[in-house]
């Protein structure tokens, strides 16, 4: 996957460049509009992430020609303004998300990952990583061969980790997909559940699935 | 300002109490000394006209008894030594006009100058006073005197020289007025000397109101003893100095609270990797300094974020109407997840539609519960209930029977960055805001939060809505 990154910040870019890279995507910066406008209309790119403020004109300016142009490849703005005007204008524009800085990293990812796979997929009615197990038909998740009593909401937060297996999911991100909290919560909350979900999932078991990545939040994965 | 007015002599209470006191000291030496001339003129001329009267009766007598003795007559009316001045006067007419007897002076006061005559029968009316060419005064009266049957045998003028005593009374005319003006003058400067004197105070005061400053509001202007009038004032004041000096205590720790609060996270960052860097360590190492500094910028970032909500002047609030169930037991079922944890149990009560921008609806009520769950123990309730009003408007209660909060700190809670001990000992990283963003969303709704505590009991926290 291809993403062109518009940011006049050096520093910034680099970081962005770097993080995706190792997430296997293969990154190209922009330093300007006009650079960014032309790398967009000469090379294909699956995504596109703008900032607001750059040099030569207002990024906005960017999202309304590509869009004037016919291009609807997914554009994700980044900006340290968050007023909800700024905001809704952005989407307004034909901007698919807006990201506020200071951002987590994971959140990003996130939401690049949620971008690109916009396009309708069917969701598989079972997921599997090792050998856990869940029915997301029938609600049911076992693991080993035996079944596991999960409430609704820790079915919901096994079948988030189990999606999006391998990927680093903030807690912001858990709250926001598991039980529709759109704010920044200074609880513990997602800690206190994860803990609880473990209890039941990897506590038992030898070989441990759930994972804490300090400080970004939490991965399901097989490790050796 | 208060030197300004004090000097305005328009608007100075001394320059207007001198000139009243003057005025109704002028009223009442005024009336008092126009009272006294005039009972001293009334009694003169009181007496003056029993003189009068009584001469002419006795007149009369004489003349019914010796009609036609005029030697007797004259020799009881006309002074012996024609050089003596004589105080009072007569004439003696016929009933044709034709002059009997006259005292010498009598020619100077002409018969038509004086009253019409009584007749004989009746009691002598008042005389009438008159001033001469000469500049002499005199009271002139007159009466028929009966003789032999015939009621207007003579017809008697008599008149009293009254110079001597209206030339008193001029004297005591303007003795009193001198009077009047002297006492004028005198009440005039005392009643100067003493208003400024009495309002001595107010100076007094406004030099102490002038000397406090920002730097010490503690002073009170009651602590000493001042007039009674003064009470109410100095109380007032003292309020307001009161109310100053929390304000200003409020800004001061808020100003000092906000610096602990950015530059704690911004020091641990610096000096932890500093000290990371100061010496090659081992991969772990690194990665624990990085992952505790992901820590601190996550707090930071929340801090700016809450900081800048609160500092935003206007916000956008998109107000739509929420089924408030539905949100509160969203919000319950995450909560749940803690109070589960503690062993607290956490219910939604009652239905009701809310006018709220849902964002800012979440992270109010939200906030509230991140609250009541901090500070409730274990095996405690938690309660949040809908109560729609009458009028369209609503009420969002959570209420908790955790610790309740100490009587001092209830004005204080929804301060930006106030934190009671026991909040900074239950909940270290919390940073203070909590309240203040749900008073922030309230006032962003037009609406209020309100807040109920009673120690060792509990808490209420109350989201008022208005109607959409």
């Amino acid at each position: 996957m291809r993403i062109l990154i518009v940011e006049d910040e050096i520093k910034a870019a680099g970081y962005l460049k770097k993080g995706l890279s190792e997430h296997g995507f293969s990154v190209d910066i922009a330093t300007t509009c006009e650079d960014g406008l032309h790398q967009a209309r000469t090379e294909g790119y699956d995504l596109i992430i703008l900032d607001v403020m750059l040099p030569d004109r207002q990024g906005w300016s960017v999202v309304q020609e590509l869009r004037a142009e016919g291009y609807d490849l997914p554009i994700l703005f980044l900006s340290a303004r968050d007023a909800v005007h700024d905001r809704v204008y952005g989407l307004e524009l034909g901007a698919d998300d807006y990201l506020v800085k200071p951002f987590a990293f994971s959140e990003l990812l996130a939401r690049i990952r949620t971008l690109l796979r916009r396009q309708p997929q069917r969701q598989p009615d079972q997921l599997q990583v090792n050998d856990l197990e869940l029915d997301l038909l029938r609600h049911k998740a076992r693991r080993g061969g035996s079944s596991l009593d999960l409430t609704a909401k820790e079915f919901q937060l096994l079948a988030l980790l189990l999606r999006r297996s391998g990927e680093v999911l903030s807690r912001t991100f858990i709250s926001e997909q598991v039980w529709g909290i759109n704010f920044d919560s200074d609880t513990n909350i997602v800690d206190v559940a994860i803990r609880r979900l473990r209890k039941k999932v990897d506590d038992p078991f030898p070989n441990k699935l759930i994972h804490t990545i300090r400080g970004v939040g939490y991965v399901l994965e097989e490790r050796h | 300002m208060c030197s300004k007015n004090a000097t305005d002599s328009s608007s100075s209470i001394a320059t207007r109490l001198t000139v009243l006191y003057t005025i109704s000291m002028l009223a009442i030496l005024a009336s008092v000394i126009g009272f006294l001339l005039h009972t001293m003129v009334a009694d003169l001329e009181f007496e003056d006209n029993d003189f009068l009267i009584e001469r002419i009766s006795s007149i009369r007598s004489v003349i019914s008894r010796y009609p036609h003795n005029l030697g007797y007559l004259k020799e009881h009316l006309m002074p012996r030594d024609p050089s003596q001045r004589v105080r009072y006067l007569v004439r003696l007419q016929d009933a044709s006009g034709r002059t009997v007897l006259e005292s010498p002076t009598m020619t100077s006061l002409p018969p038509l100058l004086f009253p019409p005559p009584v007749l004989s029968d009746q009691p002598v009316g008042t005389a009438k006073k008159h001033k001469t060419g000469d500049g002499r005064y005199y009271l002139l009266n007159a009466a028929w005197a009966a003789a032999g049957g015939d009621p207007q045998f003579r017809l008697l003028q008599v008149a009293l020289d009254v110079t001597e005593e209206e030339a008193l009374m001029a004297n005591y005319r303007l003795k009193m007025g001198i009077a009047l003006v002297a006492g004028l003058c005198l009440a005039g400067g005392l009643a100067f000397i003493i208003s400024r004197r009495e309002l001595r105070p107010l100076r007094a005061m406004a030099a102490q109101i002038a000397q406090i400053t920002a730097s010490d509001l503690h002073q009170r202007v009651g602590s000493r003893r001042w007039p009674n009038e003064f009470a109410p004032l100095t109380g007032a004041l003292d309020s307001m100095l009161g109310q100053l000096e929390q304000s200003f205590e409020r800004l001061s720790s808020f100003s000092a609270n906000l610096a602990h609060e950015l530059r704690t996270p911004l020091n641990n960052l610096r000096v932890e990797s500093e000290v990371a860097l100061s010496r090659p360590r081992s991969a772990d190492d690194y990665r624990q300094t990085i992952e505790s500094s992901v820590e601190e910028y996550e707090r930071l970032s929340r801090m700016i974020g809450d900081i800048l909500f609160l500092a935003r002047p206007e916000q956008g609030v998109e107000l739509h109407n929420l089924n408030a169930r539905t949100e509160l037991d969203r919000l319950a079922d995450y909560y749940r997840t803690l109070a589960d944890d503690r062993d607290i149990s956490l219910t939604v009560d009652g239905t009701g539609t809310i006018a709220a921008d849902p964002r800012l609806f979440q992270r109010a009520v939200g906030n509230l519960l991140a609250n009541a769950l901090q500070y409730t123990p274990r095996g405690g309730a938690v309660t949040v209930s809908i109560q729609p009003g009458t009028a369209g408007e609503a009420t969002i209660v959570v209420k908790d029977n955790g610790t309740g909060i100490p009587d001092d700190e209830l004005p204080l809670v929804f301060d930006r960055f106030y934190r009671s001990a026991q909040a900074r000992q239950l909940h270290r990283d919390g940073s203070g805001l909590g309240l203040a963003i749900v008073r922030s969303i309230m006032e962003l709704h037009g609406g209020s939060v309100t807040l109920s505590s009673v120690q060792g009991q509990g808490t209420a926290v109350t989201l008022h809505f208005p109607p959409n």
